[in-house]
């Protein structure tokens, strides 16, 4: 094995995707479904950068490893030991030293502004074998660099994985201000946050399209509760719900063709589906009581929703087609906002405890419900993030509300937003 | 008349203080807060820059725009409608909420012109989807009530604000239970 790799090949490779010799590359560590997944321990130093670009490639190298470590699997190798390595040149990588410094992979990247749009080289290497994983050539324009570094975290994270990775989802959530609410959109890590709507009412219960490009909310801007679709150009459209004074709680089907909903246009709150395509609506339930916060199975085939039915709010499921009604929740007077894991095996939710409301898991192969969090204050609204292995929620921890994240186990929880009074997130899948 | 020249007098000073204070914050601090003094001849026996002073007498239209404060039942309908109240988690009226819808009641019946918007609003507590649909239901219940006592359904709109809009924004039993409440406003 050699313990310096010439990189001066790689001058005279068409950039774009610089492919991986053929052998497959040889595993560091088991499977992301084994049990007890040791993390790659990798190291992620600051780019080569032109002059001019050196802000910009720390911040690249940051983005990156704060996006490796949260993905939780990997371990990043503190960068104040990088600088016991020699750097790398374009003729060589000190691959001994860095698997010294206890890296077993490494990311090597070259910034480049080129027309005034930022060109980021990256290599990715196992270092036992100095085997090159993959590389890629990201560009974009400046104010787009956060998400050409969530770009490559992602590709590292789907190398080793298999699966996407969540570094380029974002969270639409709601601000509260003195006019009203209005909605807002961040990057998974809390960074970028973007005001989307300039209403002065209020706006809630933001709700991505599975493609991305869609956000439904409720809006009280024709002096009631409506549903409007906001799409990724700006573009606005009321929804053709039923005639409503009430019209909320929209969820998209994960084909994106369909949105669940609720509508008091029967004179009480029930829940209905819209087809998107054909504009039908078609009524699911029929109680006199409260239906809301219908959520569609990551399969499309049930629909889990909060009823009052039986007194108190309890969570149900039915089939798509509203039959088949069952019970879910039987603990706790007051469970709501269901919201299924990516895989459909766990839905979240939240439950009263005390004068509290904490956020809940409940595993449906076995009926098992476990407690994520545990004050100070009320935790709500859980939504699972697209690798299933998170969840965002708003939490009055602080006194005013504020957009979180936690491990799906609980652990790791991160406050991304600072005093704005903000809730109902949703994170993109 | 006398309203003219008082108005006259106040920007006259005005013009005065104008040129001395850059900032339009001390500008601000130099109005009297209260009607100005007495007309005197102090004020046009300083010197004031010609081009000022002929600004002034041409006066500006703007400040001949008189504003009058509408009468609050214009919207709010809070002094002849009673807001009623609600436990915690329930849309049942009560007896004293079905008191004064009675009393509502006699108002709208009285009252023929007005059409009515019934506000639902919860307390902070529980989810926010759950809290707007509990919203529905007691603005619906209050309809339904004064509906059934005679007022003509067409006139009665309802409108969930969920636990958006708290009447107290306070943390405390007393502040929500203030919040858990229907209150009405005129349609205009």
């Amino acid at each position: 094995m050699k313990p310096y790799r010439s990189l001066a090949w790689m001058a005279a490779v068409p950039v774009f995707v610089l492919a991986a010799s053929q052998e497959p590359p040889p595993r560091v560590t088991g499977t992301v479904e084994a049990t007890g997944f040791t993390p790659v321990r990798i190291a992620v130093p600051t780019p080569a950068a032109e002059v001019g670009a050196a802000a910009l490639a720390e911040q690249i190298a940051a983005t990156v490893r704060d996006d490796l470590a949260f993905s939780g699997y990997f371990d990043v190798v503190a960068p104040e030991l990088y600088r016991l390595v020699r750097p790398s040149t374009s003729s060589e990588i000190a691959f001994t030293e860095w698997r010294s410094i206890g890296a077993e992979a490494l990311v090597v990247t070259r910034l480049g502004l080129v027309e005034g749009a930022v060109d980021l080289i990256s290599w990715l290497y196992n270092t036992p074998d100095a085997a090159l994983l993959f590389g890629h050539r990201y560009r974009a324009g400046p104010e787009l660099v956060h998400r050409l570094a969530h770009r490559l975290a992602d590709d590292i994270v789907r190398h080793y994985t298999g699966r996407p990775g969540i570094a380029t989802s974002r969270i639409a959530f709601v601000s509260r201000d003195d006019g009203g609410s209005e909605l807002y959109l961040m990057d998974y890590d809390g960074r970028h946050v973007r005001r989307l709507t300039t209403t002065g009412t209020l706006n809630l219960s933001p709700a991505w399209s599975p493609d991305g490009q869609r956000l439904a909310f409720v809006s009280w801007r024709t002096g009631r509760p409506d549903i409007f679709v906001l799409d990724d150009r700006g573009q606005l459209e009321r929804l053709p719900v039923v005639a409503g004074e009430m019209n909320a709680s929209p969820d998209w089907s994960p084909d994106g063709r369909r949105l669940a909903y609720v509508s008091n246009a029967p004179g009480n709150p029930e829940i209905f589906v819209l087809d998107l395509e054909s504009g039908r609506n078609t009524r699911l339930t029929h109680s006199v009581a409260i239906e809301t916060s219908p959520a569609f199975s990551p399969n499309g085939r049930e629909i889990a929703f909060t009823s009052d039915r039986s007194g108190t709010p309890q969570i149900y499921l039915m089939d798509r087609e509203g039959l088949n009604v069952r019970r879910l929740t039987v603990e706790g007077s007051y469970n709501e906002s269901p919201a299924w894991s990516p895989r459909g095996d766990q839905l979240a939710y939240v439950s009263r405890v005390g004068g509290r409301f904490e956020i809940f898991v409940l595993d449906l192969p076995n009926g098992e419900r476990r407690q994520l969090t545990f004050g100070p204050g009320s935790s709500e609204n859980p939504r699972w993030s697209p690798d299933g292995r998170h969840l965002v929620f708003a939490a009055n921890h602080t006194g005013t509300y504020d957009i979180y994240t936690m491990r799906a186990d609980g652990t790791e929880v991160r406050r991304l937003t600072r005093g704005r009074d903000s809730v109902t997130p949703d994170w993109s899948r | 008349m006398f309203r003219r020249a008082w108005l006259l007098v106040l920007l006259l000073s005005l013009a005065l203080f104008l040129p001395a204070c850059k900032r339009p914050k001390t500008v601000e601090e130099q109005v009297p807060p209260s009607p100005p003094p007495a007309p005197q001849p102090a004020a046009p026996a300083e010197p004031v820059p010609p081009e000022a002073a002929t600004e002034v007498t041409e006066g500006f239209p703007e400040a001949g725009v008189e504003r009058e404060a509408l009468e609050p039942e214009i919207r709010d309908a809070s002094h002849v409608l009673q807001t009623v109240y609600f436990a915690f988690d329930s849309y049942e009226l009560d007896e004293t909420a079905r008191e004064a819808l009675r009393r509502n009641a006699r108002w709208l019946l009285d009252n023929p012109g007005r059409k009515i918007i019934v506000e639902g609003h919860c307390d902070e507590r529980g989810t926010l989807e759950y809290n707007l649909a509990l919203g529905e239901r007691r603005a619906a219940a209050v309809r339904d009530y004064l509906v059934s006592l005679g007022v003509d359904a067409r006139r009665v709109r309802i409108v969930s604000y969920g636990e958006e809009r708290p009447a107290d924004p306070g943390h405390t039993e007393e502040a929500w239970s203030r919040n858990r409440r229907a209150e009405f406003r005129f349609e205009l």
